[in-house]
This record gives structure tokens, sequence and C-alpha cells, in this order.
């Protein structure tokens, strides 16, 4: 029975090691302060609110400037904001409606004017390094439907909490080839520019 | 007076004819009946009532915040993953017929269905694969001679919650997320089968067993 045990004993401590060596690769390949995100995702989760001066979300990439956006930023007056429109979302099982609010992609990227002259593409990224699929264009989806890409801050009204405080949305026409759901990233905390 | 003497003579022979035992023969039912497979209706109360119990539960508890709170990673959520299945685990420890997690689990996702799971039709499927898992997980673990012990439960328990996993994620198609987060979701979801689907659901079965819930077994 103790050789039993310790045979357990070695199997968890292997199993729980290689848990702990995955997690801290993937805390340095993303970048996570594991301590500023439990503070942050207790204020988010647990008292759910988010600091308006906080920075939620950056632009990186083929841009001028990495830009820095708070969430006062994104739903400030200088970029177009879309309000409680319904968005078409595309799983692979069936399509759902849902009622977002928040501020168009193409406008922070216009009225910022950061983009570099060879970017074309745009990727999502999330706090828990959940990332979209492929690169969507620029110009073919960001630009031509404006409206229906946007930085979300809002759900039915209400602030995002758990799935926020910041995530992208995309409706289902301007990439209809693709599950829209995929690129519908929670707690969006990067936009990739290449 | 003679033939009113016959005449109740003849009343208590046919009194004591309709109160003599029957000759014909009876089927044996029920619980208590040996190596019957069939399931009592006790059976049948325990899993309803652990069923619907696991289908509201699943559907308006977000367990899933235990987690996000403090762990930041895709798919550290599958940690509290097993809760889905111990129903099914109390379920069998209770009555010892692997038919009943089947049951369990298909009132479970029925239930879930009806509460609008975003999954739809798919999430009864996904209840049914759960149990047959846990079904095998049992079935090989008594093979092994671990039927009784935490070690086999855990295992079963392990083997019962990990599947629905992958196939989530197939099923999201999260191909282009990082091999080692596909490789931590896996390794969580079965760590939380043996924690609290196996182990948790051994410790909750025998308290049960402790307070005077009856057996069926």
């Amino acid at each position: 029975m103790e050789t039993r045990n310790f045979y357990i004993s070695v199997a968890s401590i292997c199993i729980a090691i290689t848990c702990i060596w995955l997690s801290a690769y993937n805390y340095v390949r993303l970048g996570i302060d594991p301590i500023e995100y439990t503070q942050k995702s207790y204020k988010t989760i647990v008292e759910g609110e988010t600091e308006e001066g906080e920075v939620v979300v950056v632009i990186t990439g083929k841009v001028k400037e990495e830009l820095k956006l708070t969430l006062s930023d994104i739903k400030s007056d200088k970029y177009n904001q879309v309000k409680d429109k319904v968005f078409k979302v595309v799983t692979r099982v069936e399509p759902h409606y849902y009622v977002y609010s928040g501020a168009t992609l193409w406008s922070i990227l216009e009225s910022e004017d950061i983009l570099e002259s060879d970017a074309t593409t745009f990727t999502f990224v999330g706090e828990d390094g959940y990332e979209s699929p492929e690169p969507l264009s620029l110009k073919n989806v960001a630009e031509q439907y404006e409206n229906d890409v946007i930085l979300a801050y809002e759900y039915d009204g209400e602030p995002l909490y758990e799935d926020g405080p910041i995530r992208s949305v995309i409706d289902d026409d301007a990439c209809p080839d693709e599950y829209s759901s995929q690129y519908s990233v929670i707690n969006l905390v990067e936009v990739r520019i290449e | 007076m003679h033939s009113m003497e016959n005449e109740e003579v003849k009343n208590l022979k046919k009194e004591a004819e309709v109160s003599k035992p029957s000759e014909e023969k009876y089927r044996e039912t029920g619980m208590g009946l040996d190596k019957s497979k069939k399931l009592f209706t006790l059976d049948l109360i325990y899993s309803a009532i652990l069923g619907v119990m696991g289908g509201v539960i699943s559907s308006i508890i977000p367990f899933s915040l235990l987690i996000k709170v403090w762990y930041p990673l895709t798919g550290g959520t599958q940690l509290v993953s097993g809760h889905h299945v111990i129903w099914a685990t109390i379920a069998y420890g209770l009555t010892r017929k692997k038919q009943n997690i089947i049951l369990t689990m298909s009132i479970k996702g029925i239930f879930e269905f009806l509460l609008g799971d975003p999954w739809g039709l798919i999430i009864i499927f996904v209840n049914l694969m759960e149990g047959f898992c846990l079904a095998i997980g049992f079935l090989l673990m008594e093979k092994l001679g671990e039927g009784e012990t935490k070690l086999g439960w855990g295992i079963a328990g392990g083997f019962g919650n990990f599947f629905q996993a992958p196939f989530f994620w197939i099923l999201n198609q999260r191909w282009h997320i990082h091999f080692t987060l596909w490789i931590l979701a896996f390794i969580f979801a079965f760590v939380s089968g043996i924690l609290i689907t196996g182990v948790l659901g051994k410790v909750v079965k025998e308290n049960l067993i402790n307070a005077g819930v009856p057996t069926t077994f």
C-alpha cells in the first residue's frame, strides 16, 4: 500500500510540475503579470468596475507609434460610436444575435493616423492568449464594414464584466466565409497590425 | 332447519375457497431481487433528482469565475469542469448500476438544453458522451480491481470528464491556439475529473450513505 501511495504521489507531483512549467511558459510568452492580472480581474469580475483611466487595449505592430487606449478613450466621441447594434455572430453550431455598443476599429485607426503605409491586416489578441484565427484585411473588412467591426464595452446596455472591459465583435457580414465568433475575442488586450 | 345448516356450511366453504392463496405464480420484481439488472423505482428517483440538480446548477451557476479571477490562460476553467459529471458519480455510488450514469447524464443534458444552453441539442450529446466515458472508466477500474478505491474512482472520474475538453476545442476549431495551452487544458480537465468527479463524488456518496440514504445494490 505504501509503494502504491508513493507512485500516486510521484505521478501527482509530475503533473503539478508540468502544469506549473507550462503555465509559467505561457505567462512569459504572453507577457502576463499574474499578480497584476489577479488585482485587475478582481476589480472587473468581483467588484464589476474598471478604472476609466487604465490602459485596456494596445494597438501594436506596423504602426507609427504604439497606441495605448483607456476605457474612457474608447468611449470618447473622437471615435465613431456604435450604440446598441444587433450583431450576428456565427458559431459552428448556429448564428446568435447579440446587442453590443462600442467604438469602431477603423475610426480609431483613422483618427489617430497611426497606420504604416504597408499595414494590411489586423489580428485581435485576448488576455488569456487566445488570438483570432487569421489576420483580417484592414481595407476589405475594417474600413469597408466599419460599423460591423468594433471594440465593444457594453453588452445589452451593461458593462461586459468577466468578458471585458473590452472585447472585439465582428458581424457576420464582415467575414461571411469564417465563423465570426472566433474573431469576437473576450478580454481584448491587443490589436496587432501587420 | 337442516337445509339452513347445509346452506351455512356451503357459504363457509365458498368463503374458505376465496381466501385460499392462489396457485398462480407471480414474478418477483423490485428492489431486493438478486442479480437484477433492471432499474428500480428508487434508481429512477435518484437519477431524476441528481440529473435535474446537475442540469440546473451547470446552467445557472458560473463556476468558471472561481478560476477566471486568478488564472488568466484560456482553458483554465477546465479546472472546475468536473462538477458537470459529479452527479452521475453520486448516482452510480448509490445504485451501482452503469445505466444510472447514462440516465442521470441524459436527464441533466435535457435540462441544460431546456434551460437554453448555447450549444443547443449538442449539449445532450456531450452529456451522454461524458456519462458513457464515466461508465467505461468504472468498468475498467473494476476489471483492474480498483472498483472501490479512491484511486479507481478518481481515474474513472478523470476518464469521464476528460473527453469533453478536446471535443469542445475541436468543435470550436481552436487549432490556432498555442499547443501548450491545449496540453494544459486537457491536463486540467483530467485533474478536475479525478478530484471533483471521482474523489469528491466518492466522498459525497459515502456521506449520503452514512446519513441514511438507502442504496439499491
